[in-house]
C-alpha cells in the first residue's frame, strides 16, 4: 500500500521554501505527499535476465531432487521503516525439454551463503512454479509473485560496504542489507531436463 | 553539518502537518531523513542482465551498455556472473581485476569490482567492460549488473541536495537556506527529478560481427521470451510512463539498413530503432526516436502491476540488402 496520501506526485513550485515565503500548511502537506510517493517508487529492478535464443539447463534429476540453476546478486535492498525490505516481485520463464513432463522451479532470496538451506523451506522468501511441456513461457508462481525475507533472515543480511561521499575523497563505509537471489529446478518425471529462459526480480513497495 | 543517509527509509506522518499544529522536530527530522534516503540510496543502473558469451583462450569480449547515471553516484559497482578464469576491466577507469571461478554454471558466485566516478553527471553514456582470458584458460560471461553504491552522507549542495539534520532539531528556527530546515526536504520533494534514473532491461553480447546476434532478412526475434517491464508512476491519473529503448548495432555493408523493433505486449504498439545505410563502420547506439509508452506501477496492487499483469517488450530485428548485427539492447527509465 502506498505510504503517500495521494499515491501520485503533485506538481508544485520548487520555490515554496524560498526566502520570505510564508509557511503554508497545505503546500508542505503536498510536499510530504510527494516525498512519500517518490520513496514508494524508489524500487530497484534487481534481475532482468533473458538470454538471447537460448536457455540454461539442469539435467534430469531424481523426482523432487532440487538443483541450483543460477545465482544473482548480491543486492543492496531498499529497507522500510519497520526493518522489512521492499518485497521482490518475481517471474520465472522456463520449460521442460519434453512435452507432457512436469518441471518445477523455485526462486529464493536469502543472505549470501543461506540460499541453499532456505530454498527447500516454505518461508515467504521462496516461491515456486510448475510447468507441463516444452514450450517456454512466463510461469504462474504457485505461492505468490512476491518473496520477502523474515526478520531473522534479514538479520543475516546485515553488512557494511565501501562507499564514497566526496569526489576524489576517501572511502568510508555504509550499512546495507545484502541478499542473493537464486533459481533452482527439479523434475517430477525423472527424465526431463529443466530449462530456464528468463528471470524477473524487481523490488516493489508492496501493500 | 551532516546529511546522513540512514540505512532505512523513514515514514513521516502527513497527519502531523495540519493547521493549528506546531512545526515540530518530530515531523521534520523524518522528512529530512526521507529526503536524504531518496537521494543517497542504492540505484541500479543495470539490473542483472544476460550477457552470455563464451570466450576462448587468449581472447577477449567487449560488452556495451547505454546507461543513464545519477549525479549523486560517486562509486559504481559492477557485478559479473562469470565462469572460468581471466580478468575484467571497466573502460571507465581501465583497471584490471582478476577472477577465477568455477566452470559449473550452477556453482559460480558473482564477482564484483568498483570504479570511482571522476565526473558525476546525469547524461546517458556507454558503459562498457572487457573480459579477457589467459593463454590456457577460457571463460563464459552469464550476466552483468551495475549499481550506483549508496552514500553514507550527502553533500550540502545543489548536486546532492542533502539536508543537514542538525537544522531539524528542537529549538532550531525555520531556516530558509538551501540544504537546511524546511527548504532542504521541500527542494527534493517538489522536484520530479527525484524519481531517479534506473535501468530496466539490458542484454549484451561481445561487440564483434562474428559473435553478435545477426539477422539477414527477417524479422527474427532476438529473445525467445518477452522482457517484463514497468516504470514508476509519476502524476495523478497516469497509467503509463516513458522508457528509453536503444540498440547497439552495425550493418555488414554500406548499403545495408535495418530495424530493431520493440513491441509492447500489452498494447501491441511497436517502437522502431532505425539503422540507416552507412552504419557498417562500427557498432553504435541507435534509439527509437519517440520513447515507448509503458505501464507504470499501481500502488493499489500488491505486485505493483496494473491488474496484476505486466507489460512486456518483444524484440525483433530485420535487415535489408545485407546483415544487421545487434550486440546490445538497453531499456532504461530516465529521471524527468
Amino acid at each position: 500500500m502506498a505510504t503517500s496520501e495521494l499515491e501520485y506526485f503533485s506538481r508544485m513550485p520548487t520555490t515554496i521554501a524560498d526566502a520570505q515565503k510564508p509557511i503554508s500548511t497545505g503546500q508542505f502537506r503536498f510536499a510530504l505527499n510527494n516525498g512519500l510517493h517518490i520513496a514508494d517508487e524508489c524500487w530497484n529492478p534487481l534481475v532482468s535476465w533473458v538470454p538471447d535464443n537460448s536457455y540454461y539447463q539442469v539435467d534430469a534429476t531424481a523426482s523432487g531432487q532440487w538443483r541450483k540453476v543460477i545465482t544473482f546478486g548480491p543486492f543492496n535492498l531498499s529497507m522500510k521503516t519497520d526493518g522489512t525490505h521492499y518485497p521482490i516481485r518475481v517471474f520465472i520463464g522456463g520449460s521442460s525439454d519434453k512435452g507432457g513432463d512436469t518441471v518445477r522451479f523455485r526462486i529464493v532470496i536469502a543472505a549470501p551463503g543461506s540460499t541453499s538451506t532456505t530454498v527447500l523451506g516454505s518461508g515467504s522468501n521462496v516461491s515456486e512454479s510448475a510447468l507441463v511441456g516444452n514450450t517456454p513461457s512466463w510461469l504462474a508462481m504457485s505461492n505468490g509473485y512476491l518473496i520477502q525475507m523474515d526478520s531473522s533472515q534479514i538479520a543475516e543480511c546485515q553488512t557494511t560496504i565501501p562507499v564514497n561521499d566526496v569526489l576524489g575523497g576517501l572511502t568510508s563505509a555504509a550499512n546495507v542489507t545484502q541478499a542473493m537471489i537464486e533459481v533452482w529446478g527439479t523434475t517430477t518425471a525423472g527424465t526431463s531436463d529443466v530449462r530456464l529462459y528468463g528471470v524477473h526480480a524487481w523490488e516493489v513497495c508492496g501493500l | 553539518m551532516a546529511a546522513i543517509v540512514k540505512p532505512r527509509r523513514s515514514n513521516p506522518s502527513y497527519e502531523s502537518i495540519v493547521s493549528g499544529s506546531a512545526i515540530r522536530t518530530g515531523t521534520w527530522m523524518p522528512c529530512a531523513d526521507l529526503s536524504n534516503w531518496i537521494k543517497g540510496k542504492s540505484k541500479i543502473l543495470i539490473p542483472m542482465s544476460s550477457c552470455r558469451e563464451v570466450i576462448a583462450a587468449s581472447s577477449y569480449a567487449d560488452f556495451h551498455f547505454l546507461v543513464r547515471p545519477n549525479a549523486t553516484g560517486l562509486r559504481r559497482t559492477w557485478t559479473i556472473l562469470v565462469s572460468g578464469t581471466g580478468r575484467v576491466r571497466s573502460d571507465y577507469d581501465s583497471v584490471w581485476h582478476n577472477f577465477s571461478a568455477s566452470t559449473d554454471t550452477a556453482e559460480i558466485y558473482p564477482f564484483q569490482f568498483s570504479e570511482l566516478v571522476t565526473a558525476p553527471g546525469s547524461t546517458a553514456y556507454d558503459a562498457s567492460i572487457r573480459v579477457e582470458t589467459l593463454a590456457a584458460t577460457t571463460a563464459t560471461v552469464h550476466a552483468v549488473a551495475l549499481e550506483e553504491a549508496p552514500r553514507y552522507s550527502l553533500g550540502l549542495d545543489s548536486t546532492d541536495f542533502g539536508t543537514d539534520i542538525n537544522t531539524e532539531v528542537f529549538r532550531e528556527p525555520m531556516l530558509e537556506q538551501a540544504n537546511a530546515g524546511l527548504y532542504g526536504p521541500a527542494r527534493v520533494f517538489t522536484n520530479p527529478s527525484s524519481f531517479y534514473s534506473r535501468g530496466l532491461f539490458y542484454w549484451a553480447t561481445d561487440a564483434k560481427t562474428g559473435t553478435a546476434f545477426s539477422v539477414t532478412g527477417g524479422p527474427t526475434n532476438i529473445f525467445p521470451m518477452s522482457a517484463p517491464i514497468i516504470v514508476p508512476k509519476l502524476y495523478n491519473g497516469d497509467t503509463t510512463g516513458s522508457a528509453h529503448v536503444e540498440a547497439y548495432v552495425q550493418t555488414s555493408a554500406s548499403g545495408t539498413s535495418g530495424t530493431v523493433v520493440a513491441t509492447n505486449g500489452g498494447t501491441g504498439t511497436t517502437y522502431t530503432v532505425t539503422v540507416p545505410t552507412g552504419s557498417h563502420t562500427g557498432f553504435s547506439w541507435k534509439n527509437t526516436g519517440t520513447t515507448p509508452s509503458i505501464d507504470c506501477s499501481d500502488m493499489t496492487e500488491a505486485t505493483g502491476l496494473q491488474s496484476g499483469t505486466f507489460n512486456s517488450l518483444t524484440f525483433s530485428a530485420t535487415s535489408t540488402a545485407g546483415t544487421l548485427y545487434v550486440a546490445g539492447i538497453a531499456v532504461y527509465f530516465s529521471a524527468p
